[in-house]
């Protein structure tokens, strides 16, 4: 008895130590007495990842600047403590509350039907439930799958292409789809592979699983990955006549031999208008290349037919002439 | 399934093995002494973080390993503390090991910001590269890094320490009768001590040779992604055995290695299934090989001198 109490005190002790290591609420003040717009985020992972969280978080200090806006953030919000937290800033009055991830639907969903005068955003989501005051933002995956194709399409000698991810959501599905369409572009047979990992910052999985498509004749990369891209990197630079094509973030800088371009996420530009309040009318937004949610980036690995035809790419999917999701 | 596709397969089960393999041989010890070792995950990560640490700032990778090490042994030290000293429940311990290290290692990658982007230094071929010209066998072992060779052939040392050395000897009377072993005058608290130690810092090297064998990066959000706890049931599904052990490690890597491949190749299988395998194969092993195999004595259970 005295043994499981202890392991219950040292349970608790945990609980307390993890609790407390969490950043609290952290607010700006609010200068000289006007009433300011008060947004909040929420976010699933550390502000300090070099990825998602990091860069809606910058976007929403951005338009705190801009717009004279009070913010509060929350980081590493676990499944079990969503909506308390998002209650928590509903209570509080802020007027703008963001779920910065997939994960938050049903917490924003709950929370958005007690505070109806106040607007909730669902992120990285296209689902609003039918809650008038919850409004689904994204970048546009099948934009960028789009661009990715024919990037791919034009850089493949093998004519065998291939995609690694975590997992399959709703986003890589779309994603997916265009992509394939985008690898039709440039009038070659080209078979297409998707391979998933099943973790998205697991480098040496993500690695072996490059390594094993290279054996298999595939001689274009295409991550959608957070940390563990770096395993799809040293995979290609270590192997013969093998090049990626970015995605999520420009990964030129990282690997300049290898990568030939990227279609980079604009997960600031996203932070920036879910925080001006551009993205508040309770419907579904999907910012693609005219709302500056996705950006092509290429590389002199690019061939000039490459480069000529992804550009136009950008200048079809504005004009809206491209037969791909938004 | 072409020749060359084999070959390449057998070349990759050796690589995803190899990590495994260095934190089983700890944990073996650890186990054997009584005491499991759930912390490993932890460690393994904190050392895939050391060892691109040390190795960006010196830029030598033996100086790597031996830093890897040494943090491993103090982190060791601390479970070994917690558990046997103050008799604290070993799992609960060992998942807070697990946290700690997972928050710990995101924190200290963020402040090494400048080594985020750049290849470090990783451990170089044990061969000239010429060998690896040599048919089959060539590719499968002559381009593996140090790290994996090391890996391979320290199985039979473990077993030579554990049962045939005083010192094995003592560490598996510890586990499986301590009141015994104390009245024999054994160091029962001391070998339980040196038996978890060695744990943290074979699992410090396994992270080390995760990130340093090929990759030359560390990835935050925990990029040893549950091998910590493979290495776990690998123990038991090897009965405590460092060569078994180290085959459950291979057969694990195999099984990973040969699912990537089917997903590269297009199979029609749904990925789920396959991404599910090599725990599938881990659990039937677990289910038809524990029940023939004996666990220490006093596996998991505080030790508590003053209580005879």
């Amino acid at each position: 008895m005295k043994k499981l109490m202890f392991s219950c005190g040292i349970l608790v002790i945990a609980a307390m130590i993890l609790t407390a290591c969490q950043s609290a609420p952290a607010a700006t003040s609010a200068p000289e007495g006007e009433k300011q717009t008060k947004v909040a985020m929420v976010l699933p992972g550390l502000k300090t990842d070099e990825a998602f969280n990091q860069y809606t978080y910058e976007g929403m200090m951005r338009a705190a600047k801009e717009f004279n806006l009070e913010t509060a953030y929350r980081e590493e919000v676990k499944q079990d403590e969503q909506t308390e937290i998002i209650r928590q800033f509903a209570q509080q009055g802020y007027n703008i509350i963001i779920g910065q991830g997939g994960q938050f639907g049903e917490a924003l969903q709950t929370v958005a039907k007690e505070f109806p005068d106040q607007k909730f955003i669902f992120s990285v989501a296209t689902d609003t439930g039918g809650v008038p005051n919850l409004t689904a933002a994204t970048v546009s995956y099948s934009h960028a799958g789009y661009l990715a194709g024919v990037m791919a399409c034009y850089t493949t000698k093998t004519n065998k292409v291939a995609m690694i991810l975590g997992e399959w959501y709703d986003p890589h599905k779309q994603m997916w789809d265009s992509f394939q369409k985008g690898l039709k572009t440039c009038g070659k047979d080209i078979e297409a592979n998707a391979v998933t990992t099943g973790s998205w910052s697991d480098v040496n999985k993500a690695r072996e699983a490059s390594l094993a498509l290279v054996a298999d004749g595939t001689d274009v990369l295409f991550p959608c990955l957070d940390a563990a891209f770096v395993g799809v990197l040293t995979a290609a630079q270590d192997s013969k006549d093998v090049q990626v094509v970015g995605g999520v973030i420009d990964m030129a800088p990282i690997a300049p031999k290898v990568v030939v371009g990227s279609v980079v996420f604009n997960w600031d530009e996203l932070g920036y208008q879910e925080a001006a309040g551009m993205l508040v009318d309770g419907k579904s937004h999907v910012l693609g290349m005219s709302e500056n949610g996705i950006k092509l980036v290429t590389n002199d690995l690019l061939s000039a037919d490459g480069k000529a035809s992804a550009e136009k790419a950008v200048e079809d999917l504005k004009a809206g002439k491209v037969d791909v999701a938004p | 399934m072409s020749p060359d596709m084999i070959i390449d397969w057998l070349q990759a089960t050796l690589r995803w093995g190899a990590p495994l393999i260095l934190v089983a041989m700890g944990e073996v010890f650890a186990e054997r002494s009584g005491i499991i070792n759930v912390g490993i995950e932890g460690i393994m990560l904190t050392g895939a973080l050391a060892g691109i640490a040390v190795s960006f700032f010196t830029g030598n990778v033996f100086l790597a390993s031996i830093g890897t090490m040494l943090l491993g042994a103090l982190l060791g030290l601390g479970v070994a503390y917690l558990t046997v000293s103050r008799r604290t429940n070993q799992v609960v311990t060992g998942l807070m090991v697990n946290l700690a290290a997972l928050g710990g290692t995101n924190l200290l990658f963020a402040l090494l910001s400048e080594s985020r982007h750049e290849r470090v230094a990783t451990f170089p071929l044990l061969f000239p590269a010429s060998f690896s010209e040599i048919p089959v066998i060539g590719p499968i072992l002559f381009r593996q890094p140090v790290s994996t060779w090391f890996a391979l052939i320290l199985p039979f040392f473990a077993a030579y320490f554990l049962y045939r050395t005083d010192w094995g000897l003592n560490v598996r009377a510890v586990g499986d009768n301590p009141k015994a072993a104390a009245t024999a005058g054994l160091p029962v608290i001391k070998l339980k001590y040196e038996a978890v130690i060695l744990s943290g810092i074979f699992a410090a090297l396994g992270g080390a040779a995760l990130t340093l064998s090929e990759v030359g990066y560390f990835a935050s959000g925990g990029m040893t992604a549950g091998r910590g706890f493979v290495v776990l049931a690998a123990v038991v599904v090897g009965g405590w055995d460092p060569v078994r052990v180290a085959l459950a490690c291979l057969v694990f890597g195999a099984a990973d290695a040969a699912q990537l491949r089917m997903q590269a190749m297009g199979s029609t299988i749904p990925y789920q299934f396959l991404q599910m395998l090599p725990y599938v194969i881990t659990l039937i092993a677990l289910a038809g090989l524990v029940g023939r195999t004996r666990a220490p004595k006093t596996w998991g259970a505080p030790y508590d001198p003053a209580d005879i």
